[in-house]
């Protein structure tokens, strides 16, 4: 009957997606486990030597778990005040025609590819910063985090924002009935109510700031090792894998521990978007 | 002896636990209007669409008993859903014309069947005709429907409704979301058309049933309550119930 | 104590200030770029090949590259996407399997770019053997916009009413020829905007194609979809990365830059003024 091959084709198809996934968990640990026969998995995680292509090679990831995490945090740092403040003048403080433009614009921003962000980072807010604060290497985990925090700034202004739409209005006209003025109704009545959507809105800021690939690749300056300050060069996991796998030959060790990498990479942002998923959940309830 | 057209034996609905429809029985004489009356929530509406299957579209639906038409049963396996609904059509109670043009809207039931495009010219105009509506729109039917008045929309529907040719025409509540203008002219429309086809029109308006119908079911909580002739159930109703309710006690 | 009058407009403007700077940042950015790369624009830039080891000449075929390489993702991803939002909307119900389709969907949407790279490099290009070529790079990032895909199409069918459904049901139609004869002609134009977006979306990324695809220098234009290709992101990244002229090669960046984001400009107003006639010109 047409009608059944109609509906369990389209069932088929959206099948696809979780093949899809299954692939991708399936293919990056198959290729990174190999690692683990030559290397303890608590010494992989917590090793602060990253040194791949020496003769006797180590493999600790701990300098890139930990600059990848400064990065992020410093991102975090700039994006939620900015991305959350825009969200509230943004919903509360506009009026209809500015908001209309003023949503373009921080959809644009969110659309610029990540690998201008990575130029302008390392040809101008480098130089600057280096300038500025009399550092010797632009290129360092400060700088990036910064242009990596201006990156999330959309996803946490777009989300933050639906989630502060959505506070039914019955609450507003409550609080100004009361006497309150405009500040006071958003802070105190206004945030608090979205607050799990702000959240989810931080939470996914985390996620992709810690995946981010091409603006730590050429912002951050490419040091694998320990971090001593913010100001200093480092090399967080995904630019580790994206500068060292060329070198690396597909089956050595090294091709093995950089997908290792990416298992670790993995884990943290499925748990990162499980969180999301729950406090979503929550908040629904 | 008025010929029936549609009977009702013993039927029954639930919508998972709840028992909406509570062993109705009874027969819609061909080519009368029969409204169906009763306070809201009663489950005037979901008898009507019992009737076209349209509740088969809920996943929590049970049914016992059945509903017989010339052909037969209508739950049962033999039945073809599609030629079913062809031939009893249904108006719904907000306007849904497609968001396609007029000409397209009324087309809709008969390209799906296949139909030549020289007949399905033909039998475009004819409906639209049947439902006072082709003089308005003859000029522009490319044009969208939804470009229509609200009650141009609802006889555009009635026109799209009558194209697969039905034997039995629906009406949920026609013209609850109407103007007094369009409400009357359909129900002039209506009367016109028991000549063709049979009408079983759901109303919540009392006064409406008691104008443009010859036979009346009173429905309340799911119960079948009283039916027959509409002159007679609304001088001399049998029950306490309808008696109350055509008296306006509740609603 | 502060009074709270002043301390409303302290806050509110600390609100005007946290949207300012953003925009002031978004301008300062597209000045940059357009002042710095616009030296070098020409349209000579636009279909010329590379010359002298990547100091001079055009990007001619990195703008083909990433042109074959969007229209390819996109014509992997845009029918699974569809198919699938369709299934989510009409057809699914609350059991085991669709909860299963939208964990794997929510979380594909957050795998981390580099990751689908992975995945890219040790199953196309290595098992599949298809090498680093424009069909590996390609089908990395069909999945890797797939739940965008998704996402858009399936609210784009849930915008259409159900009263719509109803009515061609009540006609005698089968549930596919609704979901093709309304529900979709109903809720194309908001697919396609959906696609647009993707477009921008998917041009722009090179974590992805890093191993799959790109390369910083082909001698000719790619012949077929086996061959590796160069990229306009890529190019970027490689001239900064792997250049020889630094000052001639950040201009060219810059240009390069100008191109991809003028790219994603065009696409972005686009789909602004899709949703725009959309919501202007739809009357239901």
């Amino acid at each position: 009957m047409k009608e059944k091959l109609f509906k369990y084709t389209t069932m088929f198809i959206s099948f696809f997606s979780v093949i899809f996934l299954l692939g991708i968990i399936l293919s990056i640990f198959i290729e990174g486990f190999p690692l683990f026969r030559e290397v303890n998995l608590l010494d992989f995680i917590f090793g602060k030597q990253w040194n791949p292509t020496h003769y006797e090679p180590e493999f600790g990831i701990l300098a890139l778990i930990v600059s990848s995490l400064i990065v992020t945090i410093i991102a975090l740092i700039v994006s939620i005040p900015l991305g959350v403040g825009s969200a509230l003048y943004i919903s509360e403080v506009t009026n209809k025609k500015i908001k209309e433009i003023l949503k373009p614009v921080v959809e644009l921003l969110a659309g610029i590819p990540s690998v201008i962000y990575g130029l302008f980072g390392m040809t101008v807010l480098g130089p600057f910063l280096s300038n500025i604060f009399g550092i010797p290497i632009g290129l360092n985990a400060f700088t990036a985090g910064i242009i990596l925090g201006i990156m999330v700034i959309p996803i946490i202004s777009s989300i933050s924002e639906d989630a502060i739409n959505s506070v039914p209005n019955s609450l507003r006209e409550a609080s100004y009935a009361l006497g309150a003025n405009k500040w006071e109704t958003i802070i105190k009545v206004v945030l608090p109510a979205s607050k799990s959507g702000v959240i989810t809105s931080i939470i996914l800021g985390f996620g992709r700031a810690i995946g981010e690939t091409m603006v730590v690749l050429m912002v951050a300056g490419g040091a694998p090792g320990f971090p001593k300050s913010i100001f200093r060069p480092v090399r967080p996991m995904t630019s580790s894998i994206a500068a060292e796998m060329g070198e690396a030959t597909i089956g050595s060790l090294h091709y093995h521990a950089l997908f290792a990498i990416g298992i670790i990479l993995f884990i943290i942002t499925f748990f990162s978007n499980l969180i999301t998923n729950i406090v979503k959940d929550r908040s629904s309830r | 002896m008025v010929k029936k057209s549609l009977s009702v034996k013993n039927f029954n609905l639930w919508f998972a636990d709840k028992h909406i429809l509570k062993d109705i029985s009874f027969s819609v004489p061909q080519n009368k209007v029969t409204a169906i009356i009763g306070p809201s929530g009663c489950g005037k509406s979901t008898l009507l669409r019992s009737i076209n299957r349209m509740n088969d579209l809920i996943d929590s639906t049970k049914i016992n008993g059945n509903i017989y038409i010339d052909q037969g049963k209508i739950y049962s396996d033999k039945i073809d859903l599609s030629e079913l609904r062809m031939k009893i059509g249904m108006v719904f109670q907000k306007p849904n014309p497609f968001p396609k043009s007029i000409y397209n809207n009324v087309a809709y039931g008969l390209k799906i069947k296949g139909v030549k495009k020289s007949k399905i010219d033909e039998i475009v105009e004819k409906s639209l005709k049947d439902a006072w509506l082709w003089d308005e729109v003859k000029n522009r039917m490319d044009n969208s429907a939804l470009d229509l008045s609200g009650g141009q929309q609802q006889r555009l529907c009635i026109a799209r409704a009558l194209a697969t040719n039905p034997e039995i025409l629906l009406l949920d509540e026609p013209t609850s979301a109407l103007d007094p203008k369009s409400t009357s002219k359909i129900e002039e429309l209506v009367l016109d058309l028991k000549e063709t086809v049979t009408v079983l029109q759901v109303t919540h308006n009392i006064s409406q049933a008691a104008r443009i119908s010859d036979f009346t079911a009173f429905l309340y909580l799911g119960e079948l309550i009283e039916f027959g002739e509409t002159e007679r159930v609304f001088t001399v109703p049998q029950d306490k119930k309808t008696e109350e309710y055509i008296e306006g006690k509740f609603g | 104590m502060i009074p709270r009058k002043l301390k409303k407009n302290i806050g509110i403007n600390i609100l005007r200030g946290a949207i300012g700077i953003s925009i002031l940042f978004l301008g300062l950015f597209l000045y940059t770029i357009f002042s710095k790369g616009g030296s070098v624009l020409s349209l000579s830039f636009l279909i010329e090949i590379p010359k002298n080891g990547m100091t001079e000449g055009g990007i001619y075929p990195a703008i083909i590259g990433t042109f074959l390489l969007t229209v390819f993702s996109i014509l992997i991803a845009f029918p699974i996407g569809l198919f699938s939002a369709i299934f989510l909307v009409e057809y699914a119900h609350k059991g085991w399997f669709t909860r299963t389709i939208r964990v794997a969907i929510g979380t594909l949407s957050a795998v981390p770019s580099i990751i689908f790279g992975l995945f890219g490099l040790t199953v196309f290009v290595v098992f599949f053997n298809m090498g680093v070529s424009i069909l590996s790079g390609s089908l990395t990032l069909a999945i890797m916009v797939l739940p965008y895909i998704i996402k858009t199409s399936e609210e784009a069918l849930k915008a259409v009413p159900t009263s719509f459904r109803e009515a061609s049901i009540a006609l005698g139609a089968t549930k596919s020829t609704t979901i093709i004869r309304v529900v979709l002609p109903a809720a194309i134009k908001s697919v396609i905007t959906g696609i647009i977006v993707s477009i921008g979306r998917v041009a722009g990324e090179t974590a992805p194609i890093l191993f799959t695809a790109a390369t910083y220098y082909t001698r000719e234009l790619p012949g077929s979809i086996m061959d590796e290709v160069m990229a306009l992101p890529y190019h970027i990244y490689a001239l900064m990365t792997e250049g020889t002229d630094p000052l001639r090669q950040e201009a060219i960046a810059y240009g390069t830059a100008i191109v991809l984001l003028g790219l994603v400009l065009l696409v972005s107003t686009a789909a602004i003024v899709l949703r725009y006639t959309i919501r202007r010109k739809q009357k239901w």
